[in-house]
């Protein structure tokens, strides 16, 4: 077998959803999964697909904090600095894995390896500090072990 | 009425349905409102129309809150003021003026900065954006913009384009287009809706405003639509290139397509006929409107009959072509006036006629959007009906309407449709045949309407025995779950009714009669006709198409469609004119390029129409032409067929004449003088009648009936010899347009037509045949096919459009698309310059690599660019009884072009 | 077939007699609790489950509430359920023993029976502050069911009330005993609940929708994710029982796209009770019938606004719309719509099982029921607890939360999350009611301890509110922003001595002029913050 090229990966995936414009936001939530981010071209296909102008895409797409129009590095790590991590130290742990990791925040690393970023809140808030690391949440982190959990869930 | 209010200790009544906003406006009391566009709900952006009201707390948006009786309004307490203020203090800080160039007009921001003293720099500016220059007609200067939303709630949901679109969030929030590009990139087809919407002149025409001595609400010049425009004089007595939109226009409800909005420039064009111009020595040259008056008296005064034959403009009014083919016949002595009709929807007439007993079409635009299928063949209408396409995406988008779209090439509509049948060319009789079948063997069709409404339904299912899914698919290309989909989607749609609308890939070919027959059939079979919301729509294609063939200007017809055959009507009109008035009928444009070439034609009288452009096989069409004895053309340019006229005559444009229109949903419509004649030129209706004084004159006949005082005048006796107009006049006009049938003073207009009958008394199923798709078909020599038509913005030959330095500029070249397979076997890329041969001419023009066009096909738009035209390629065969060239198929060779 | 309510008497029938034989072992494993490790203390159950040779079924179900416990295992068996809190995945072997025979244990500091006595050693349930002091009625299933398992809801009771209906009530009985209860949304506005349902009823335009407001972005607060993950079917039955009454055939449930695991255990639980004919056509044997669609936000605050959520589901930029028209008469696609909030829906099966008559012992003179809030922050005992409306922040942050952490003092608390006010320690006595001096937001609560720097959380909030406004109106978008630059600048402490009165008239403005909630109430922490802390 042939392996399936990115577009018709996407349009194959896209399938799914009858071609309505409610489902825009579903469709684009299905492509940034598959590819971990929207690329214009994949917004386009979404355009087409659902049949909604690819500058009206465009507008979604911005518009969502966790829709992604660039391509996050292979790890991305996210430290919530929300009022309440804040009074338990996060801007420590935000410090501290922005040395270790060598990366600032907001920004991917030139290696592509890691995104660091900020995130106003996980809604964890009870188990603060909060990181999230690839998706999943880590709680009660301490700022000098920051860098470890990192490390630890990389295997995983 | 529905209460009172009071608003700043002023009572103001208010209406149902009225906001608070609605009231302070009529109360003449000044509010900003910057964004709320009058028509359109309120967006709630700006909050500068806040106001304070007695037992509300805070301080509502006066846009978004309706009256309510007895309910106290404060427009400018202190308290509101102070928010209003700071309000616009905000929006004030947003603007960043540009380097050195000062503040522009700000227009409605101005206006609302001088009414609340605000501290104008209260905030330093922030954001600095490059002004956005990539569009002809007008820039996005984001410096300038108060993300108000108008322009981007004008684009997505009064055009239902979605060029632009707000972009990012919070403080980054900006209008743009897709990946933050230039807009030159996005689908901005150049309406300007946004333009005409946005109250800080972020977006902003290219020329500079300038005062505005008059305004004048008029129709649009260009298609059949009849889009109502308000065009702006300035003090010199010139139009400004941009118009205004008409929101109480029922045909088009404030919208408008760039050809309207930009495009009525070519009126002030250097290259304007001023005078009249006479051949002498081998060339044209300027003369006196006596001299040349003169002689085209004395020439036509020598010939009648068969000798003679006459072209009227469908751009030209509906007086002008009553005026015209009364001359015809009553002077000339012939029924042989035709007009672009002949090469257009004359099948699509041919067999409603047949069928039906009327040629028009059957339903008003309000029903596309209330439809709940649209079925759009052979049509390109977001190129072509740019307002009526808005109505289409509108009824997919707002009301879910599915949408078929059946054209062998891509069009713009594909983007919304459910479906899109991508036949053959050439093959619509058996396709729609086929929808038929399927309807029947469904069981899908409308018994009653077929038992009470029609005829001969036996006979033609008889006829669709052969017509089976699979051997349409295979005659069409069409897969048959498509077709049975169609089929479905079309006879029984979710809502409302289904409306079929088609266009010139229907009736430009050998076939189109048969074509246009198997439409009907389909719609006969489904009853989908004679409601709202349902209907036939043969797109009318020229402004006052539909008028030009109302007022007779057909050779098989008077005024009215009373056919010459018919004693009775040839009896009224000989009676009204006191002439006879001949039985035969006269020649079709296409017979005359024949009687023309034999010699049995030998005089013509062209009035606003460019065969030499527009006839298929152009150089066959000049020779024709060029062997005429005497040729008087009567345009507002000199085109490539008054240059080989004997005589010119230099017409106003419908800028400087009053009279109406006729639009593609019958309705009438008032043209308005805006500005006074561009040189000597006259009015064409003043011209004809004094040419038809100088020949009776010189016939030494009675000089009778063409004195009118007025196009009214005119107007008027039309009106009292085709009782579908009788109850129309001028003065209910003013109040807007008017759809016949109006049989009566008093009556209201019709949305639709055969509610309760046909002309003809039962609509009647005519067995229709496919046969040999077309004319000519590809070959080793020329393997390509030939599919020409229309783009946005250029008007058929380009002889207005090209005449528009913005619209040229959109559309510069001549583009020749071509799949992307058959141009690697050529070699080629887009931008590359190719030479296309046929059996009859050639043309270079510029590659365009798209999956657009079917892999075999070519497509170019019939406009000419420097020498290239297409019609010197296609094929004047044509269909055998309506006698329409085959415009949409010939066989052709391409070439790669060597730079030059 | 029989009525709705013989229907749902086969299906508790059934429920009960498939009921799981043997001690089963919940874990708490809601979002915070596997924040902190829930799913590895699972596995580590499981493995030393297998190592003994036991028959001891390990279920990841939803927390109580005591997030500062977490992780919590808890025994379901026998007699009363018994909570261990503090399980880490290195202990949670090592306690297995003890805890399948209710024994105390050395390194869980707060184990407790679900019942008012004591035995084994093993404390009452009241002798836990964080719990005493609550009224959990929303919270009653939370950490003691399989939120994945529709059975075990039904063994609870769960859909009884809504069978009830459906055999001997009608919509606008349902209308009436909720008008009656007074019962208003838990979403922020605390809009009367029966109002918008007869609203809907009453408008003209079908199909008419329910959409279920589950995207909670107000940092601070996790309430209604709590009960997503802990008890979904008390949500559907909630849902079922409004779309009945306000007459709508169609919902959405419209869930935040972090919250991973309550859009999974609600995708799971609509799975099921759609499997068990209680959602779709003809819902338990009756007329009514009733489809929902979930969805998922991707982020942003003001998503959470109930207009902006219907242009989401549109298709659009989540941009609220000028009210009027109201979505009870003009919402999804223009057709009647209700949105309520997760734990105004939460309320309902409770409230028609038990009468408005019960409802209204609930709370105070004023208004009734109860309320989740989420304590975090420099308290000591971090969570979500429910109790009657009316009590105060002293009661949630000393009471139960057993004040600031780490011995430090109470700065101000944050009550609201960014819309909310930054409260200081002398109003702390304030019955916690919608309508009272500060607004109560969705029931978050911030303890801020002496360290905090008040300038610094209110320019964090602004910052938020400026980053999270949709950008549509002037007075937000703008208005927000310029506060945070003029705070920053505060901060930078270049402070011509105006700065503070530039600030609160731009807070009038913004508060005043701007379209939607967002606007309006994001000067609130700003205000508060300078009017009762003016030394910063
Ligand atoms: N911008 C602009 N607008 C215009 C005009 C203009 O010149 N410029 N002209 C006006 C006039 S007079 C007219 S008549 C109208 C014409 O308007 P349209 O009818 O839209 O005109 P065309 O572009 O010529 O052709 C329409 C479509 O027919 C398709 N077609 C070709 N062959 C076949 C076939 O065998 N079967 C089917 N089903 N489709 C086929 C072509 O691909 C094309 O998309 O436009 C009017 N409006
Ligand atoms: N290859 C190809 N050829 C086609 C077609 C096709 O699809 N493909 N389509 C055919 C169709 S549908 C049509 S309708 C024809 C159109 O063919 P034509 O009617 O020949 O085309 P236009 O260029 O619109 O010609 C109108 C003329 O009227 C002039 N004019 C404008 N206003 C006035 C006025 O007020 N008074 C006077 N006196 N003159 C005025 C303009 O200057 C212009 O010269 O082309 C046909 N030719
Ligand atoms: C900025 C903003 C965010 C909101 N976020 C939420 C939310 O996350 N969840 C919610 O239920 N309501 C939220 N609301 C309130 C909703 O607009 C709406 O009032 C509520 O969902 C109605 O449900 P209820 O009546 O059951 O409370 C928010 C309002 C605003 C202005
Ligand atoms: S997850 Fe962290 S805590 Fe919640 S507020 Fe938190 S900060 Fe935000
Ligand atoms: S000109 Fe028309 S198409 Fe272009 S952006 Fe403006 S409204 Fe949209
Ligand atoms: S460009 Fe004009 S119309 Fe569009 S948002 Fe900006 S100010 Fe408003
Ligand atoms: S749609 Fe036709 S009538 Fe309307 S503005 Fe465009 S060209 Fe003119
Ligand atoms: S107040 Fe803020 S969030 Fe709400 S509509 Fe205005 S800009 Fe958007
Ligand atoms: S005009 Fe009312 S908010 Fe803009
Ligand atoms: S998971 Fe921590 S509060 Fe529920
Ligand atoms: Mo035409």
């Amino acid at each position: 077998m042939t392996t399936e090229s990115q577009e018709d990966q996407i349009l194959r995936v896209l399938q799914i959803f009858p071609r309505e414009q409610t489902y825009l936001l579903p469709a684009l939530q299905k492509v940034q999964e598959e590819l971990s981010y929207l690329p214009l071209w994949a917004l386009d296909s979404v355009s087409e697909y659902i049949r909604v102008p690819k500058s009206e895409v465009y507008g979604v797409a911005t518009h969502y904090p966790e829709l992604r129009l660039r391509c996050p590095g292979r790890r991305l790590i996210r430290v919530c600095t929300g009022v309440s991590c804040r009074v338990k130290g996060s801007l420590e742990v935000l410090r501290t894995l922005a040395e270790d990791l060598k990366v600032r925040p907001g920004e991917t690393r030139a290696d592509g390896e890691v995104t660091l970023e900020e995130v106003g809140c996980c809604f964890v808030c009870s188990v603060a500090p909060v990181l999230e690391v690839d998706g999943v949440f880590k709680g009660r982190v301490q700022s000098l072990s920051a860098a470890s959990l990192v490390d630890d869930s990389k295997g995983a | 009425m529905a209460g009172t209010l009071t608003i700043d200790d002023v009572v103001v009544e208010f209406l149902e349905g009225e906001t608070v906003l609605d009231a302070v406006n009529r109360a003449g009391i000044y509010l900003s409102q910057l964004c709320k566009e009058p028509e359109r709900p309120a967006l709630g952006a700006c909050r500068t129309c806040l106001v304070q009201i007695e037992g509300v707390r805070g301080f509502p948006a006066s846009c978004s809150t309706p009256c309510r009786p007895g309910m106290v309004v404060r427009t400018h307490s202190a308290e509101v003021e102070k928010v209003r203020r700071g309000v616009l203090e905000l929006t004030r800080g947003m603007l960043t003026p540009g380097d050195g160039e000062g503040r522009k007009n700000l227009a409605q921001l101005d206006q609302a900065i001088k009414y609340t003293s605000i501290s104008p720099d209260a905030y330093p500016p922030i954001h600095r954006y490059p002004i956005d220059e990539s569009k002809s007609f007008f820039v996005l200067d984001r410096n300038l913009c108060i993300l108000c939303g108008r322009c981007v709630d004008a684009c997505q949901q009064v055009q239902h384009i979605g060029a632009i679109a707000l972009i990012g969030k919070g403080h980054e929030t900006r209008v743009g287009v897709f990946g933050d590009h230039l807009m030159e990139s996005s689908i901005c087809t150049s309406c300007g809706q946004c333009v005409a919407t946005c109250p800080t002149q972020a977006l902003r025409p290219k020329r500079e405003p300038a005062p505005v001595a008059r305004r004048v609400e008029t129709t649009c010049p260009y298609c059949g639509v009849g889009c109502g425009i308000v065009l702006h004089v300035n003090p010199q007595e010139q139009l400004l290139e941009m118009v205004e939109d008409v929101p109480e226009n029922s045909s088009s409800r404030g919208m408008l397509c760039v050809k309207g909005r930009f495009g009525t420039g070519f009126v002030h064009h250097p290259s304007r006929l001023q005078k009249p111009l006479i051949h002498k020595g081998g060339s044209l040259v300027e003369s006196s409107w006596e001299e040349a008056l003169d002689v085209v008296a004395e020439r036509l005064a020598g010939y009648r009959g068969e000798e003679f034959a006459a072209l009227a403009s469908a751009k030209a009014t509906n007086e002008d072509g009553y005026v015209m083919q009364k001359f015809v016949r009553m002077v000339m002595g012939t029924n042989s006036i035709d007009h672009c009709t002949r090469l257009c929807h004359s099948p699509s007439v041919e067999a409603m006629l047949t069928s039906l007993g009327s040629g028009a079409t059957s339903n008003s635009y309000i029903d596309y959007e209330e439809a709940g299928c649209l079925m759009v063949v052979g049509s390109d209408s977001s190129s072509n009906h740019p307002v009526i396409a808005v109505r289409f995406r509108k009824a997919v988008q707002k009301h879910g309407a599915k949408l078929i779209v059946v054209n062998p090439k891509w069009i713009d509509l594909c983007s919304y449709a459910d479906l899109w049948l991508r036949e053959n060319p050439g093959t619509d009789a058996a396709l729609f045949s086929g929808l038929a079948k399927i309807v029947l063997d469904e069981g899908l069709e409308d018994r009653e309407f077929i038992e009470n409404r029609t005829e001969n339904f036996e006979e033609w299912k008889a006829s669709l025995e052969e017509c089976t899914p699979r051997r349409i698919a295979q005659i069409t290309g069409v897969p048959e779950e498509d077709l049975r989909a169609a089929a479905r989607y079309y006879a029984r749609p979710a809502h409302g009714g289904s409306c079929l609308i088609w266009g010139m890939g229907i009736t430009q070919h050998i076939n189109g009669t048969a074509n246009a027959h198997a439409l009907l059939n389909l719609a006969l079979v489904t009853g989908q006709m004679g409601k709202p919301a349902g209907g036939i729509s043969p797109l009318r294609g020229q402004n006052n198409v539909q008028g030009c063939g109302d007022a007779g200007c057909i050779p098989d017809s008077l005024p009215g469609y009373q056919l010459v055959r018919n004693a009775e009507a040839r009896a009224k009109f000989a009676a009204k004119w006191e002439v006879p008035i001949l039985e035969n009928e006269g020649l079709r444009v296409t017979e005359m390029v024949e009687a023309a070439m034999d010699g049995t034609l030998k005089a013509m009288y062209i009035v606003g129409e460019n065969p030499l452009l527009s006839e298929a096989d152009l150089h066959h069409a000049r020779e024709a032409l060029s062997k005429l004895e005497f040729l008087v053309v009567q345009d507002i340019f000199l085109h490539e067929t008054a240059e080989i006229a004997h005589v010119v005559l230099p017409a106003c444009s419908f800028a400087e004449k009053e009279g109406t229109f006729t639009n593609s949903e019958r309705r009438v419509q008032r043209v308005r003088r805006a500005i006074a004649p561009i040189g000597e030129t006259r009015p064409d209706m003043d011209i004809i009648c004094e040419v038809a004084r100088r020949v009776l004159r010189k016939r030494g006949r009675a000089v009778a009936g063409f004195d009118f005082t007025g196009p009214d005048q005119a107007f008027s006796e039309m009106a009292s010899l085709v009782p579908f107009l009788a109850g129309i006049n001028y003065q209910r006009l003013e109040k807007g347009g008017i759809q016949w049938p109006c049989p009566t003073p008093d009556h209201p207009g019709t949305r639709y037509l055969y509610s309760d009958g046909f002309p003809r008394g039962r609509g009647k199923f005519v067995a229709v045949h496919q046969g040999t798709p077309a004319d000519e078909l590809p070959d080793e020599e020329y393997p390509l096919i030939l599919n020409t038509g229309r783009i946005l913005y250029h008007w058929h030959g380009g002889t207005l459009t090209r005449r528009v330095e913005g619209l040229l500029a959109l559309a510069p070249q001549l583009e020749v698309e071509i799949h992307p397979n058959d141009a690697s076997r050529y070699g080629l890329q887009s931008g590359a310059p190719v030479r296309l041969s046929s059996r009859r001419g050639e043309l270079t023009g510029m590659a365009k690599v798209t999956v657009a066009v079917r892999e075999g096909e070519v497509f170019v738009p019939f406009v000419r660019i420097e020498e290239s035209a297409a019609n010197f390629l296609t094929n004047s065969a044509h269909d055998p009884s309506s006698r329409i060239p085959e415009y949409k198929v010939c066989a052709v060779r391409l070439e790669p072009e060597p730079k030059k | 077939m029989g009525t709705s309510q013989e229907q749902w008497r086969l299906l508790r029938d059934r429920a009960q007699s498939q009921e799981p034989s043997g001690p089963r072992l919940l874990v708490g494993a809601g979002s915070c609790g596997q924040a902190v490790g829930a799913l590895e203390v699972a596995a580590e159950l499981r493995k030393g489950i297998e190592k003994l040779g036991l028959r001891v079924a390990v279920v990841e179900s939803g927390c109580t509430g005591m997030c500062y416990g977490a992780v919590q295992v808890t025994l379901l068996g026998d007699g009363v359920p018994a909570t261990y809190s503090s399980i880490t995945p290195s202990n949670a072997s090592a306690s297995l023993a003890a805890i399948l025979k209710k024994q105390t244990l050395s390194f869980s500091p707060e184990a407790f029976l679900w019942s008012s006595d004591s035995q084994n050693g093993l404390p009452g349930v009241n002798s836990i502050p964080f719990l005493a002091g609550q009224r959990r009625i929303l919270l009653e299933r939370c950490g003691l069911l399989d939120p994945e398992d529709i059975l075990d809801a039904v063994r609870h009771g769960a859909y009884g009330a809504l069978a009830g209906i459906l055999t001997e009530g009608n919509p606008s009985q349902v209308i009436a005993i909720v008008k009656e209860s007074g019962l208003v949304g838990r979403g922020g506005a605390y809009f009367p609940v029966a109002v918008k349902w007869e609203g809907c009823r009453a408008a003209p335009g079908e199909p008419k929708y329910l959409v279920v407001n589950a995207e909670e972005g107000e940092p601070g607060i996790f309430k209604d994710r709590h009960l997503m993950e802990g008890n979904p079917h008390g949500l559907l039955e909630g849902m079922l029982i409004a779309a009945y009454a306000a007459g709508s055939s169609r919902g959405f449930l419209f869930v935040n796209g972090e919250a991973k695991l309550s859009f999974q255990r609600l995708s799971r639980a609509v799975d099921q009770a759609r499997s068990v004919g209680l959602i779709g056509k003809r819902i338990l044997g009756s007329d009514f019938s009733f489809e929902v669609e979930l969805r998922q936000g991707s982020g942003g605050f003001v998503l959470g606004e109930e207009t902006a959520l219907l242009e989401s589901i549109e298709g659009r930029r989540a941009m609220p719309r000028v009210r009027p028209p109201f979505p009870v008469e003009s919402g999804l696609w223009g057709k009647p719509t209700v949105i309520n909030n997760v734990e105004t829906l939460s309320n309902v099966p409770a409230l028609i099982g038990q009468g408005a008559g019960w409802f209204q012992t609930l709370g105070t003179g004023k208004v009734h029921g109860t309320k989740l809030f989420g304590l975090s922050g420099n308290v000591a005992r971090p969570g979500v607890a429910e109790v009657e409306l009316g009590r105060t922040l002293r009661d949630l942050i000393f009471s139960l939360g057993g004040g600031v952490a780490g011995g430090a003092g109470l700065k101000a608390v944050l009550l609201g999350g960014p819309s909310g006010s930054l409260i200081p320690p002398q109003e702390l006595d304030l019955p916690l009611e919608p309508g009272g001096k500060f607004p109560l937001g969705s029931g978050g609560v911030v303890a801020l301890d002496d360290h905090c720097s008040i300038l610094d959380i209110a320019h964090t909030l602004i910052r938020f509110n400026a980053n999270e406004s949709c950008g549509k109106c002037t007075p937000c978008r703008e208005g927000t922003a310029r506060m945070a630059a003029m705070i920053a600048r505060l901060e930078q402490g270049r402070v011509p001595s105006t700065v503070s009165d530039e600030i609160e008239n731009l807070s009038e403005v913004v508060r005043l002029a701007s379209l939607c909630g967002l606007g309006q109430a994001a000067p609130y922490s700003v205000l508060s913050g300078l009017r009762y802390f003016p030394e910063t």
